[in-house]
Parts: structure tokens; C-alpha cells; sequence
């Protein structure tokens, strides 16, 4: 019996475990600008989660004011991202291990509802961010909610 | 603490916590919440009866992903969508449901388009029991998204936002509409409701991805134009991005009733007619071509 017992608990754990799996989203790499590293003292931290449902995402903050918005990012290089909060588009390089994202400069701005916007410029100034990939653990800490996409 | 927990009560947590974690994968996806089975008499009705012009195909929405053309996410929701298994559902009959949308205020050119889309493309629309309508024409403060539900044709109005890019002016009225990145404008036509996601902000922001399947809307999932809750809907005249934004608190109805693939389609007159002066310009090519 109590052999029974155990293998039915381990059976459900690891049933559960099974289920829950997809619903955890990929960990995905993040990259971040150098401290200093970008022009207009802004700090850009990107989530490239390198998996279809889950949206890429980008954090700028400049002088203690923090924006984050989604990247829906085209399939294959070179990379054309669209910010979700401003339609704007931002391009993706990688060289090596390092990310470049090159845009017209950062906004940051406050909606009526007082929630924090993020645009980006147009074509006629562009800059060229240049990121280094960071520690899984300071990935999670920048961007602590990733959900897949919910189709049905 | 499992040596000295009894059988019965461990099978019991056991078969709690495998349901909990099967609902919550396995969940029914809501095309499949179908009550009643077969058919309805309309579904086999003429839609050409019902509107006279041309009906968009939701197959047309597929060519902007040739290539490998398009954004992954928004390619990734659309195939599901196209691979989808619909089951039809019954439905009001077309005239209860024409009627019932004329009463709540909405065009007779609106409802019927998007009744004969609805109808030409029903075994490729997941969502059978709503459709939905934007008139544009409508200014921002007035309510002019509307659901419909096709069980028994009851209509709901919400506001939304048209794009600051449609309303330059930020008068209210939008003049310009648009199929393109950066415009910042909202885009006339069908699609397709589909893919939910926590987005932006520390993922607090619900958001709901739409498909267009029209040559003028087609570009709006890789725009990332979305449904989203703003505080602004109903006030300040385009202030979206191009995003049909609702008010917070109507957000979670509209997604629950036109989400998992529901048809929604905006207008505005005048914007979905062809360009005459393209149709002159291919007429004399093809004349100076046969004289060669």
C-alpha cells in the first residue's frame, strides 16, 4: 500500500509538472547597454526571449523614470521591431554576442491615465545602442512578467 | 508528512491538483463552446443577398506572411487561427440580427458588410457567437464600437479610440486612415481577434492582438495595433497610437466576447472603395501594350 501511495504522489507530481511546463515562458536572453555606454544618459535593457509567443521587450530609463514597452519583431535579420505603446520601429543587430539596436532617440512621456509611454523617433536621427548580454538572474529582475501569448 | 497522510485523502489532493493543472492547459477553447449542433438555415444562405460588393477573404491575410514576411508572434497567432478546427454555431437569422443592429444606431451598410463577411468566411472564424463593428464616422466621444451577438442579435456599445494620426486636427473627426508603421493611425476593414497577452508596463497591460485580412488593414498585427484598456476612451479625441482602445472597465467583456477569433470590422465611409484613378493609369498601360 504504502509503496502504492508513493508512486501515485510522484505519478501527479510529475503529471503536474508536465502540464504546467508550456505555460512557463522560455527564459530568453537579455542584453543592456553599457552604464554610460549610450547617448542621452538612457539605459536600454531588452528581453530577446528567442521564442514565437512570447513578445520581445525593451526597458529604457533615463534619470530614474522607467518605460517598458513590447517588441513584435519580424522573423528573420535584420531584425525590424515595432514598439507596441507608440507603432514606432526600432532595428536589431547582433554582432557576436553583443546587440545593437539602432533608433531615432527615446521618449519618454506620461498617457492621461498617468501610466509612462515609450516612443522613439523617426528616421532622421538615428542612434546606435550598443548592448552586452547579462545574467540570466538580472534578466528575471528586469522583466519578472513573460506570458505567452493566449490564442483560444 | 506524506508517510502520515491517509490514501484516500492523498488521491483525493492528488486528483484536485491534476484537474486544477489540466483545466488550466487543457481549457476549451471558446469556438468549441458550442451548445445546441448543426447548421443553421442562414449559414447556407446567399451572402450576396445580404451585401452587394465585394466580400474580403481571411486567406488574403496570409500574403503579407509570404516570404517569411511579417512579425513572429503576430505569424505564429495567425496560423493557429488558420489551422484552427471551427465548429459552426447556431446562429439569429440574418434579418433578426440586421434589425436589431439598426435600432442600436448602426449602419445598414456596416451590419450587412460585416454579417456577408462573417457568413463568407464562417467555417475560418473561430469565434461564432460575436462579431463586432466600429464606425469611425462616429466622433470619439460617442459610443460607436459595438458587439454583436449572433445567438439572438443583441447589440452592446463601447467607446474606443481612433489613432492620433486619423485625427490630426484633434477635433474628433478622422480624416486619415492608414495601413502603415509610424503613421500613428487607425486602420479601416475586417480582421480577425485573436491572441491575448499581458504586454508592456510589467506585463499589467491585457491586450488583445487583431489579424487584418483587407489590403488597407492587413499590416495591423505587425504594427502591434491591439485592443487595450485606456483611461482615455471616450475623452480626448486620437489618443492611441492607431490602437481601438477601450475603457479599462469594458475591457474584460469586449476580449471575452470577440477574442479567440472573433470578426471585427471598421469603417469609415469612403476608405474601402477603390481608387479610380489606379483602375484609369492600368487601363492605359494595357492599351499601349497591345498596341505594341
Amino acid at each position: 500500500m504504502h509503496a502504492a501511495v508513493k508512486s501515485l504522489f510522484m505519478f501527479s507530481m510529475i503529471a503536474i509538472a508536465l502540464a504546467i511546463a508550456p505555460l512557463t515562458a522560455s527564459a530568453g536572453t537579455c542584453y543592456r547597454t553599457n552604464a554610460g555606454g549610450t547617448a542621452a544618459n538612457f539605459e536600454i535593457t531588452v528581453l530577446w526571449s528567442g521564442v514565437d509567443d512570447v513578445m520581445d521587450q525593451i526597458e529604457v530609463s533615463s534619470s530614474g523614470v522607467k518605460a517598458v514597452s513590447d517588441l513584435n519583431c519580424t522573423v528573420k535579420p535584420p531584425y525590424r521591431c515595432t514598439l507596441s505603446d507608440d507603432g514606432g520601429q526600432v532595428r536589431v543587430l547582433f554582432d557576436g554576442d553583443r546587440m545593437k539596436v539602432v533608433a531615432g532617440p527615446f521618449d519618454i512621456s506620461s498617457n492621461e491615465d498617468k501610466s509612462l509611454r515609450l516612443s522613439v523617433g523617426g528616421h532622421s536621427s538615428r542612434v546606435v545602442h550598443d548592448l552586452s548580454p547579462v545574467a540570466p538572474v538580472e534578466c528575471e529582475k528586469a522583466f519578472p512578467e513573460r506570458q505567452a501569448i493566449k490564442i483560444f | 508528512m506524506v508517510e502520515t497522510m491517509s490514501f484516500p485523502r492523498l488521491l483525493y489532493i492528488s486528483s484536485l491538483l491534476l484537474g486544477l493543472a489540466a483545466s488550466q492547459v487543457y481549457a476549451a477553447p471558446r469556438s468549441e463552446i458550442v451548445q445546441g449542433g448543426g447548421p443553421s438555415p442562414e449559414a447556407t444562405m446567399d451572402y450576396t443577398q445580404l451585401f452587394n460588393g465585394p466580400i474580403p477573404k481571411i486567406s488574403d491575410g496570409e500574403k503579407i506572411y509570404a516570404n517569411k514576411g511579417g512579425t513572429k508572434a503576430c505569424r505564429k497567432v495567425f496560423g493557429a487561427l488558420r489551422r484552427a478546427t471551427v465548429q459552426r454555431r447556431p446562429a439569429a437569422s440574418s434579418a433578426v440580427i440586421v434589425a436589431k443592429a439598426l435600432r442600436a444606431g448602426i449602419k445598414a451598410e456596416h451590419i450587412k458588410r460585416t454579417l456577408a463577411t462573417y457568413l463568407a468566411n464562417r467555417d475560418a472564424i473561430p469565434n461564432q457567437r460575436f462579431i463586432s463593428v466600429i464606425d469611425f464616422n462616429k466622433a470619439s466621444k460617442e459610443k460607436r464600437l459595438y458587439t454583436i451577438d449572433l445567438s439572438d442579435g443583441t447589440v452592446r456599445k463601447f467607446h474606443v479610440t481612433g489613432g492620433a494620426g486619423s485625427d490630426p486636427n484633434r477635433d474628433g473627426k478622422m480624416t486619415h486612415f492608414s495601413n502603415r508603421d509610424n503613421t500613428h493611425a487607425s486602420s479601416v476593414g475586417c480582421a480577425l481577434a485573436a491572441g491575448e497577452y499581458y504586454g508592456g508596463k510589467r506585463g499589467t497591460r491585457k491586450s488583445l492582438m487583431l489579424h487584418g485580412f483587407e489590403k488597407t488593414n492587413d499590416n495591423m498585427c505587425n504594427r502591434s495595433v491591439v485592443v487595450h484598456g485606456a483611461d482615455y476612451a471616450g475623452g480626448t479625441p486620437g489618443a492611441s497610437w492607431g490602437c481601438p482602445a477601450v475603457k479599462p472597465e469594458d475591457l474584460g467583456e469586449f476580449i471575452d466576447s470577440i477574442g479567440g477569433g472573433g470578426l471585427i470590422c471598421s469603417y469609415k465611409d469612403g476608405e474601402l472603395k477603390e481608387a479610380p484613378v489606379v483602375k484609369k493609369k492600368l487601363k492605359r498601360r494595357s492599351s499601349r501594350a497591345r498596341r505594341r
